[in-house]
């Protein structure tokens, strides 16, 4: 088990170096002078004020040593310097990430907590009416875009009942981020409990519930003993895989509910074509990504004991 | 057809889905405005009555028209997105399956790549460097999709290489290329038909997204996503025009998942076995 920790984790180096590499290659790429984009745009610049921008910043290097530079220091974890702000771009990254760590965070234990109990139910259930509703629900929970049941909330919760705030972050206060996160889980609950369902009545057809039934054990201890642990694996595998489609869709609910996370600097650089805040945004998203990965396929080990990486 | 038919999937995401076909082919008739150049500022932010169904935006175009047209946009953007991921996913899992070795590394190395970075992270990438615009979105969309499509067409080349009748056409003399077009393609196009409903409402959804962002398409043409960004900035004063392009976006995409589920279930028979069984 060690092993394999240490073997996954190697493996991250490799994959972020190509990632950067092919992101560097993209964002250099852009149409338009860099040098004009860290002066103030509205004035024009002159030639000698340009030179000097592109000394300091290092623009006239070839690409193979731009990009050597720029991954020596990705390694020692310097991301660079923004464009447009001056400021060490790891610094702005500090300043965001929090907000959209809780975001992401408290969006998927209410799609986690919502989907798995409504799946489950549901599966259990097969046929009647909460059956029904909970999949018409579901259906319609993954056709909706996030933003505009985000939208939808703001008008009905804050316009209308005038009960919760309609954006800004509060300095961390819960109220202002129940919307944000019930507009981003929604989909993802939505999705998780179709899985959640599948799985259940695959598991209903296995031999050992039947084997469990002719023992003559409750139906309780079935569900929750027997059914209720096997059925987590496929739910697990989802919730890995659409952890890192909630990371990025946090980037729509933050410009929705103007939270200042990573989403919305990365929305703001692209805007300001801040290339450096830029790379910086997408690699950390990235990295999220490849953790919450690699932390469900420790979790795997814990709920299958069958599990063992070699 | 009687299965069809009796799939309620089908029924219900079928009758959605031709009735915004319909809108789509003759939306000059079905709209009662131009949706850009019919503009009065006397008019603008005119709540929903019997002239305005839906209400104007702050230019005093007329809603509903602008709906009517985004379905178009809406639906066109979706095909060109789809039909442009489905080409490079079967393409390259076609030759990663067929050809396997190092060609199927590579292939496969770069879906692994892809696949580790979201995908409306890797859209917003390309998007920055390509610029806003509908051509741009399709390229962009089109691009960074096809992973999904790929991994499945692969799959499928693998199980169907190994079949006696491929077997019989190579003993044939039949070339890679004609074994590859005539043999293994059709016996893939199963569930790639699937695959392709279902995505159709994902990339109508990415870029409504993007347009949402301010990166798809760019004002005054009426796509949904700009429609909603825009709407934004008015929610509390004119808060239909959040409403209804939003339920726009929602009743294409519903009607889109549901033919892909209902689709699935008949076309893929482990799905439908399953289902008895239960």
């Amino acid at each position: 088990m060690n092993n394999f920790i240490i073997r996954r984790l190697l493996q991250f180096v490799p994959t972020i170096i190509i990632i950067s590499f092919v992101i560097f290659i993209l964002l250099n790429i852009i149409p338009g002078d860099p040098a004009f984009l860290c002066g103030d745009t509205r004035r024009t610049m002159d030639v000698q004020t340009m030179k000097m921008i592109r000394e300091k910043w290092g623009l006239d290097d070839p690409f193979y040593l731009r990009y050597g530079k720029y991954l020596c220091n990705l390694l020692k974890g310097d991301l660079g310097i923004s464009f447009r702000t001056n400021r060490q771009v790891s610094e702005l990254l500090k300043k965001c990430f929090p907000v959209t760590l809780k975001l992401a965070s408290f969006s998927m234990l209410i799609a986690i907590l919502g989907g798995v109990y409504l799946g489950f139910i549901s599966g259990i259930k097969q046929g009647s009416f909460y059956d029904l509703s909970c999949m018409i629900g579901a259906v319609a929970g993954v056709s909706i875009p996030s933003f505009w049941l985000g939208l939808m909330f703001i008008y009905l919760f804050s316009v209308k009942l005038n009960i919760l705030p309609s954006g800004g972050y509060g300095g961390g206060d819960i109220l202002h981020l129940i919307l944000p996160a019930f507009s981003l889980g929604i989909a993802y609950m939505a999705l998780i409990a179709r899985v959640t369902r599948a799985s259940v009545l695959n598991v209903m057809n296995e031999d050992y519930i039947r084997t469990a039934r002719s023992k003559g054990l409750s139906e309780f201890v079935i569900q929750y003993k027997h059914i209720f642990k096997n059925v987590l694996i496929p739910v697990i595998t989802v919730i890995g895989l659409q952890f890192g489609g909630l990371i990025a869709a946090t980037v729509v609910i933050e410009k929705v509910f103007s939270l200042p996370g990573i989403g919305s600097l990365l929305v703001l650089s692209i805007y300001r074509r801040d290339v450096p805040v830029i790379q910086g945004c997408i690699l950390l998203i990235i990295f999220g990504f490849l953790i919450i990965n690699f932390i469900i396929d420790i979790l795997y080990t814990y709920i299958d004991p069958r599990i063992r990486y070699q | 057809m009687k299965k069809i038919l009796r799939n309620k999937n089908i029924l219900f995401g079928g009758i959605i889905i031709i009735f915004l076909i319909l809108i789509t082919i003759f939306a000059p008739y079905f709209a009662p405005y131009d949706p850009v150049e019919d503009s009065d500022l006397i008019r603008a932010l005119e709540p929903s009555g019997r002239t305005f169904l839906m209400g104007t935006d702050p230019y005093g175009r007329d809603l509903l028209s602008r709906i009517i047209y985004g379905t178009r946009i809406s639906f066109t953007l979706g095909l060109i997105i789809q039909t442009l991921n489905t080409i490079i996913g079967v393409s390259l899992g076609l030759c990663a399956g067929y050809f396997g070795g190092k060609i199927d590394d590579m292939i496969m190395g770069l879906t692994n790549i892809m696949l580790s970075i979201p995908t409306l992270i890797l859209a917003l990438t390309v998007m920055v460097v390509m610029g806003p615009g509908i051509i741009n979105l399709c390229i962009a969309l089109g691009f960074v999709s096809w992973t999904y499509t790929c991994r499945i067409a692969r799959s499928e080349t693998l199980s169907i290489k190994e079949k006696e009748f491929t077997e019989a056409a190579r003993a044939l003399g039949a070339s890679k290329f004609r074994i590859i077009r005539k043999h293994i393609l059709p016996n893939i196009l199963g569930p790639i038909v699937v695959i392709a409903t279902l995505g159709i409402g994902d990339a109508i959804l990415m870029a409504a997204t993007l347009g949402f962002l301010g990166l798809g398409v760019q004002p005054p043409t009426p796509e949904w996503g700009a429609m909603l960004s825009r709407g934004r900035d008015y929610i509390w004063s004119a808060p239909w025009l959040c409403i209804f392009p939003g339920l726009a976006i929602s009743i294409t995409v519903l009607g889109l998942n549901l033919l892909g589920d209902g689709i699935r279930d008949i076309l893929d028979p482990r799905l439908i076995t399953k289902k008895y069984k239960n």
